[in-house]
């Protein structure tokens, strides 16, 4: 039998409405003939998705990384070169994003990971502006101009047709929502206890026997290429591919979506990536200088509320989501 | 098993240890005695590779670990219950046992969190209580319990009913009476003479970095003037 008992939270009624309003949304934006509101949320949906990947090893890892906007690189500039070439089907696209996300996540994880602190801040940061310098720099592929897709990732069968607004919706939404799944299933492992343990106590898991390097650079290398997922849904969302996606002001709107929504919460990233686009959407209607009412904010809400939304939600027993 | 030749550890320029040499072998329990700041718990960390050590060897299973990094001596099975517990707050109390669940030596009949429960009923009924939401005595044999789901060969445990209520002590040492009728070996450090002697098997004196004096529970026992001169208790 279900246990139903965790919905009916505060928590779990937050969580069931911001996961519902998602599914729902193009069917509101439909009978409301307003299809604007359909785009952005499947854009909302796709920073959610790099948000809940970084949540990993910032929220439940308590690695700073103010770099991973790289991977929504990886994954937009995969499709936009596959695509270059006239390489469109998705299960090339997909496999050549991920495989190079891999190898990049293993180099720089296992770079970055021999520091800590300060030093991770910064080097993550670097590693990710060495790459966003070279696409700038690569004249073939746009430079700083970018480059457009014309075409979409292709299932070769006109089941799913990313061409199909509500497809295209529905296939971020269920990525989303298996990034959300695996995430919860992660924490609540062996593996996922490693790392949080060794969040709160990095050496007293070293004298356990765990090496925490290996453990945190698989959870680097996890949380990058789910990012990348991202990255690639954007590319079929935009149609276009820029090095601005993985600017390092990029990176840090991911890292406030998910302190804005909890870190080391599961729907935290979720509700946080909402928050932050649905009050810069409406702040962005008033005046052009949105950020200067929204950078308060933030500090409002990290003073009030360290765990952001979800801290404002009730305690939770054990620290996990 | 464990045999510790000679090392000189320190805290910077500070010397700490010196020419320190210990031995513990298969089903001990073997004790460090002393008062406070002599180098009971240096020694520990030593063997652990939390402290660095110059000079001198540390062989464990007739494999040299001196200085390899402590994640590696702890695979080689050795399991350290520390002074002040060190309980991971954010994970309760299941998942502190689980996160540290290991049986890289291939033991049959590794310990699982059932066993651990067994050992230590207390824990049971806060099973998904955070760990630092437990009261001490429990964090202590959590902590406890964290170290012997590495499966190891030899547990250290340090202080391990220190600042803990009568009743708690007593629990806690018919449980390391449990582990000793298992022939698990033991390194322990601990202030409570009376209970050392009935279930030590052999102890070391330590005053200032080395060993001034060792022997079995029988020779300790009817030392008096040791006890008053190096323990501080009579």
């Amino acid at each position: 039998m279900i246990d139903w008992k965790p919905l009916f939270t505060r928590r779990g009624v937050v969580g069931t409405l911001v996961v519902g309003t998602c599914m729902l949304v193009p069917i509101i934006a439909t009978l409301i003939d307003e299809p604007y509101y359909m785009n952005l949320f499947a854009r909302l949906m796709i920073w959610a998705i790099a948000a809940i990947s970084l949540n990993l090893i910032l929220g439940y890892g308590g690695l700073i990384s103010f770099g991973h906007a790289l991977y929504l690189g990886i994954g937009a500039y995969a499709v936009g070169i596959c695509s270059y070439y006239d390489i469109n089907n998705i299960f090339i696209q997909v496999p050549i994003a991920l495989g190079v996300a891999t190898i990049i996540s293993f180099v720089f994880g296992g770079i970055a990971l021999r520091t800590r602190g300060v030093y991770f801040i910064m080097i993550t940061m670097a590693l990710t502006q060495m790459i966003y310098y070279l696409s700038i720099s690569i004249e073939e592929y746009g430079s700083d101009d970018g480059l457009i897709i014309y075409v979409r990732s292709e299932f070769g069968t006109n089941i799913i047709n990313l061409d199909n607004p509500f497809h295209r919706y529905y296939l971020i939404f269920l990525v989303m929502v298996g990034c959300l799944y695996l995430t919860y299933r992660l924490i609540h492992s062996r593996f996922g206890y490693v790392i949080r343990g060794a969040k709160s106590n990095e050496l007293r898991m070293e004298v356990i026997g765990h090496s925490t390097f290996r453990y945190r650079l698989v959870c680097f290398m996890i949380a990058g290429v789910m990012c990348t997922l991202a990255g690639v849904l954007s590319a079929n969302v935009e149609k276009f591919v820029s090095p601005d996606v993985m600017h390092w002001t990029r990176s840090g709107e991911l890292i406030f979506m998910v302190v804005l929504g909890g870190m080391a919460s599961i729907l935290g990233p979720l509700t946080g990536a909402m928050v932050f686009w649905l009050i810069s959407e409406i702040l962005a209607r008033f005046t052009e200088h949105w950020h200067i009412i929204f950078g308060p904010f933030l500090i409002l809400v990290v003073l009030l509320s360290p765990r952001g939304i979800d801290g404002m939600l009730g305690k939770r027993g054990s620290g996990s989501g | 098993m464990l045999s510790v030749q000679g090392i000189n550890s320190y805290y910077g320029l500070t010397q700490v240890l010196f020419e320190m040499s210990i031995e513990v072998k298969a089903g001990e329990i073997v004790t460090l005695l002393g008062r406070n700041g002599m180098g009971k718990t240096t020694t520990i960390r030593s063997i652990m590779g939390l402290n660095e050590t110059r000079n001198g060897v540390i062989f464990f299973q007739n494999q040299e670990i001196t200085n390899w990094p402590a994640f590696r001596i702890a695979q080689a099975g050795l399991a350290l219950a520390p002074e002040g517990r060190r309980i991971f707050p954010n994970l309760n109390v299941i998942e502190n046992l689980i996160a540290t669940a290991n049986n890289k030596n291939e033991l049959t009949d590794p310990w699982t969190v059932d066993k651990i429960f067994a050992l230590f009923p207390a824990l049971e009924a806060r099973a998904g209580i955070a760990g630092n939401r437990i009261s001490g005595g429990e964090q202590q044999m959590l902590s406890i319990g964290r170290a012997l789901m590495t499966n190891p060969h030899l547990l250290l445990l340090d202080e391990a009913t220190e600042g803990l209520s009568p009743l708690l002590r007593k629990q806690i040492w018919s449980s390391i009476v449990k582990l000793k009728d298992n022939r698990q070996s033991i390194l322990l450090i601990d202030k409570n003479l009376e209970s050392l002697l009935r279930i030590g098997d052999r102890h070391y004196v330590i005053e200032k970095g080395h060993v001034v004096w060792e022997g079995d529970s029988a020779q300790l026992a009817s030392d008096e003037e040791l006890q008053l001169r190096y323990i501080g208790l009579g």
